[in-house]
């Protein structure tokens, strides 16, 4: 009876129980381009990347690993990312000539980014953040300044430019040691060099006090992450050996330093342990996560990347500290790792090179297979196929969520519930009166005997509507969309158009330069053929509704998105909505990228010079008429001569 | 249009040459004895098959439609039949511009009117009287200027062209063709012996000719230059042509 309440409370409870130790590789998605280092915001939802040579900003939505990568460019040269703001509202920082801020607004999926403000870096000279971390304490971002050594600080919630602190080094990293250091790694001409700086009350960075090193005067130091709880981690390496130190600063409340290098106190040097502690040759880039497990309380780890491998150090209580055997292995090299939160245990690393960003679950990986998500009305049937992944003959127990999220809240549907072995395909139907009416999103959670969950979701739509087929062509500064009607009732239809792909529900709050023009907009059934930009055409109606050339019995609606920015990618969707106002399921997402327009020629970098000037017609020209001209004057004299004789 | 008007403009002096001051002719099949051979005309159609990427990505209803005029000075018609000649063709592609950075289609229009000009050395093998088919080659010199304009969708040849020239420009290479030239003259001999007693017209043929171009060649300050466009590739011709 015991053990029956405890299974309805699991299928019940919101909320279920996670112990997040990132430990299998679930998927490596794309990313669109190299991506060179990423980070997770607050809450879990939105994972970041710096990609490619002009370093644009990729983000994907962890609730649907399914949905396109966005992409956002960034005109401060970005360098580094770190992650700010709160769970509900969270901030993504990138670093580079000066600081930009972006929020994201997590209520829907996936998320939505906006701008939200660009600080400049306090000084004379121009300077580079090469890395950023923030704390989330004082709500402060601190990032080094590696082109005028500096430590600069930011307050978040003022949006300003806090105090600088100048280095006698040139930084390459920092992370925060706990509420009241920081740790800035780096080097100068003697060696490597590493400085605890003091945070005062509100976050202000105050005294730099340098690190002795003694012991790793011959290594270079890599990176450098700390747990905030006074611990920190470093890689040192040299032509030799490649180590993993744990270190301290003063009396953190850990009696045992562990570890294969540690450091007694500021004024201690570090001193060699015997231990495990080598790490593979190619390791440069270290990411802590802290979780909780049944067993070993506060099992904590430390993530190191290089090569084709993201090894796991067990640094917790009573680990043996050594790397854990086997690792995980990736299809590219390993690049910078990024851990989401202990509630959360799942580990991100991006793949230089590939294009990809590799996925480590703490639990087991759930992928779904939705074949068809548009339903007319009750009596049809939701199918769908859950295929979870996870250690072998083992299975594990899904539920089936309607307006919640992917931590598991919302309404579990009766008949969305099941158990899916390990990589097998496990059909489930769900009628669709047991659905809200409208567009909505269902989240598929599937636990492992150790309590330990996947999550995989997917939108819906239940009504009368059909998603319209679309079309979006570019032009110079403007797109042309074009969709056919369809033949539902239909009040209007809706354009949503974004510089990212907002997927299927996603929100799409896109507006063109001049802000006469904001996504969505409106385009009323049977208006026809509508250029919804000015442009200056006697005949352009604009969208107004007494306009004479509107074409109630149109089929097929063309729209005209002017003002839009040359070689910005736009996204575009359409969908239709009921004179109930339920808006229908979009559209395939479209993309296209304005830019100045041209025939063959200016694909072909033709200069359009032309040897025959003015000539429009090669019958114009003086020369070929002249040469006709001759041939003819020439026969009718052969002729001549010829009559006469 | 314009290029049409003209070459139809050059083509009746022609004829009013053959009608001055004919000689009785002189019978030859039944009847007649042809005169001789000075001029040529004639008037084909054909496809043009662009092989330049650029024009092909842009305008995808390739191959064009290609109407062509021909004059030709017949020094010698014996045996070997010896022709210098000059073609006149006239093309519209019709097409979608593309965004120049990605080379995706966009929503405007766009023709693509090309003038191929050749000045050509023909040479056929014409043996005996009234041989039914002249097999004919030869090669030559070729000039084609081209414009893009701005063009209404919706629209047909050359009125859909807009006024504003995108580009122009022209380009200069060599030819090499071969065909051959079907009498028509032994379907009607009488017809033939009258149209050659009035109007001078020894032969008239049914041509079917197919031509080779070498065209992506441009003089810029002084030099040859080949990048750009290319408007080298096949074409085929069929057609009737007039010796007189």
């Amino acid at each position: 009876m015991t053990r029956l309440l405890s299974a309805l409370l699991a299928v019940c409870v919101a909320a279920p129980a996670w112990a997040a130790t990132p430990e299998r590789l679930g998927a490596e998605l794309d990313v669109g381009d190299d991506p060179v280092a990423t980070t997770v915001l607050p809450g879990d939802r939105v994972v970041a990347a710096l990609v490619g040579e002009t370093r644009s900003i990729a983000w994907r939505d962890a609730a649907d690993y399914t949905e396109e990568p966005a992409l956002l460019s960034s005109t401060i040269a970005p360098r580094a990312l770190a992650a700010a703001g709160s769970d509900t509202e969270p901030v993504l920082v990138v670093a580079g000539s000066s600081l930009e801020l972006l929020a994201f607004d997590t209520t829907s999926v996936p998320a939505v980014s906006s701008s939200k403000a660009v600080l400049a870096l306090d000084g004379d000279e121009e300077g580079s953040l090469a890395a950023a971390v923030w704390s989330s304490d004082h709500d402060t971002v601190y990032a080094v300044d590696d082109v005028v050594p500096r430590l600069h600080s930011f307050d978040i919630a003022d949006e300003s430019a806090g105090t600088v602190v100048d280095l006698d080094f040139t930084p390459t990293g920092l992370s925060l040691l706990d509420s009241e250091r920081l740790v800035v790694i780096g080097e100068d001409d003697d060696g490597p060099r590493m400085a605890s700086i003091a945070l005062d009350g509100t976050g202000g960075p105050g005294e730099v006090t340098d690190v002795d090193l003694t012991g790793l005067v011959d290594t270079s130091l890599e990176a450098v992450v700390g747990d905030g709880a006074g611990v920190g981690w470093l890689i040192a390496t040299n032509e030799d050996y490649r180590l993993l130190v744990e270190f301290e600063l003063g009396d953190t409340g850990r009696s045992n330093p562990r570890g294969c290098a540690i450091v007694d106190g500021v004024a201690g040097g570090f001193v060699f342990s015997t231990r495990n502690c080598e790490l593979p040759a190619s390791a440069s880039s270290l990411a802590y996560a802290a979780g909780t497990d049944e067993d070993l309380e506060d099992v904590e780890h430390v993530y190191v990347g290089g090569g084709r491998s993201v090894s796991r150090v067990d640094v917790g209580e009573s680990s043996t500290y050594e790397l854990e055997t086997p690792a995980i292995t990736l299809t590219g090299t390993s690049g910078d790792v990024a851990a989401s939160s202990a509630f959360d245990g799942y580990l991100y690393i991006a793949e230089p090179g590939t294009g990809l960003l590799a996925v480590v679950s703490p639990g087991p990986w759930v992928e779904l297979d939705t074949p068809d998500t548009n339903l007319g009305g009750n009596a049809d049937t939701l199918t769908f196929t859950i295929t979870a992944r996870l250690e072998t003959l083992q299975s594990c127990s899904f539920t089936t969520h309607q307006d919640g999220d992917f931590t598991g809240t919302g309404t579990v549907l009766e008949d969305g519930s099941g158990v899916a072995p390990t990589d097998t395909p496990t059909e489930v139907s769900i009628p669709a009166l047991d659905l809200e009416d409208g567009s909505g999103r269902l989240f598929v959670l599937c636990g492992d005997d150790d309590g330990v969950f996947g999550r995989a979701s997917f939108p819906y739509y239940k009504g009368s509507l059909d998603a319209p087929e679309i079309t979006a062509l570019p032009g110079s500064e403007q797109v042309v969309v074009s969709f056919e009607g369809i033949d539902d009732d239909v009040d209007h239809y809706l354009i949503h158009f974004d510089t990212w792909n907002f997927g299927a529900t996603g929100t799409a709050a896109g507006s063109n330069s001049t802000s006469t023009l904001s996504s969505p907009i409106e385009i009323d059934a049977g208006s026809g053929t509508v250029s919804t930009g000015d442009d200056d055409d006697a005949t352009d109606d604009d969208d107004s509704a007494d306009s004479e050339a509107r074409d109630d019995s149109a089929s097929s609606y063309t729209s005209t998105i002017t003002d839009l920015v040359n070689d910005q990618v736009y996204y575009f969707a359409v969908s239709a909505v009921d004179e109930d106002g339920n808006e229908g399921p979009r559209s395939t997402i479209v993309e296209a990228r304005p830019g100045i327009t041209g025939g063959a020629a200016a694909l072909a970098g033709d200069t359009y010079g032309c040897t025959c000037q003015n000539a429009d017609a090669g019958a114009t020209s003086p020369v070929g008429l002249a040469a006709l001209i001759a041939l003819l004057g020439l026969g009718r004299f052969r002729r001549r001569t010829y009559l006469r004789s | 249009m314009k290029t049409f008007l003209i070459a139809v403009a050059l083509l009746l002096p022609a004829t009013a040459v053959a009608e001055i001051g004919d000689p009785p002719p002189k019978p030859t099949i039944g009847e007649h004895e042809e005169s001789p051979k000075f001029l040529s005309t004639g008037f084909t159609f054909g496809g043009f098959s662009i092989t330049d990427e650029d024009i092909v990505s842009s305008y995808t209803d390739a191959p064009a439609f290609l109407p062509r005029l021909e004059f030709g000075l017949i020094p010698w018609s014996r045996f070997v039949h010896i022709e210098i000649r000059a073609t006149l063709a006239f093309g519209i592609l019709e097409g979608s511009q593309r965004v120049v950075s990605t080379g995706a289609e966009s929503a405007d229009s766009i023709g693509l009117s090309v003038f191929p000009l050749t000045l050509d050395l023909l040479l056929g093998l014409d043996i005996i009287d009234e041989q039914p088919v002249v097999p004919y080659g030869g090669v030559g010199i070729a000039w084609t200027p081209w414009n893009e304009k701005e063009r209404d969708p919706d629209g047909f040849g050359p009125g859909a062209l807009g006024t504003e020239v995108i580009g122009r420009g022209d380009r200069f290479g060599v030819n090499a063709f071969f065909g051959g030239a079907f009498l028509l003259d032994r379907f009607e001999p009488k017809r033939a012996g009258r149209l050659d007693a009035k109007a001078g017209v020894n032969d008239t043929y049914f041509v079917i000719e197919g031509r080779r171009s070498w065209v992506k060649s441009q003089l810029q300050d002084g030099a040859w230059d080949t990048s750009g466009l290319d408007f080298s590739g096949w074409s085929f011709h069929l057609g009737v042509k007039l010796h007189y």
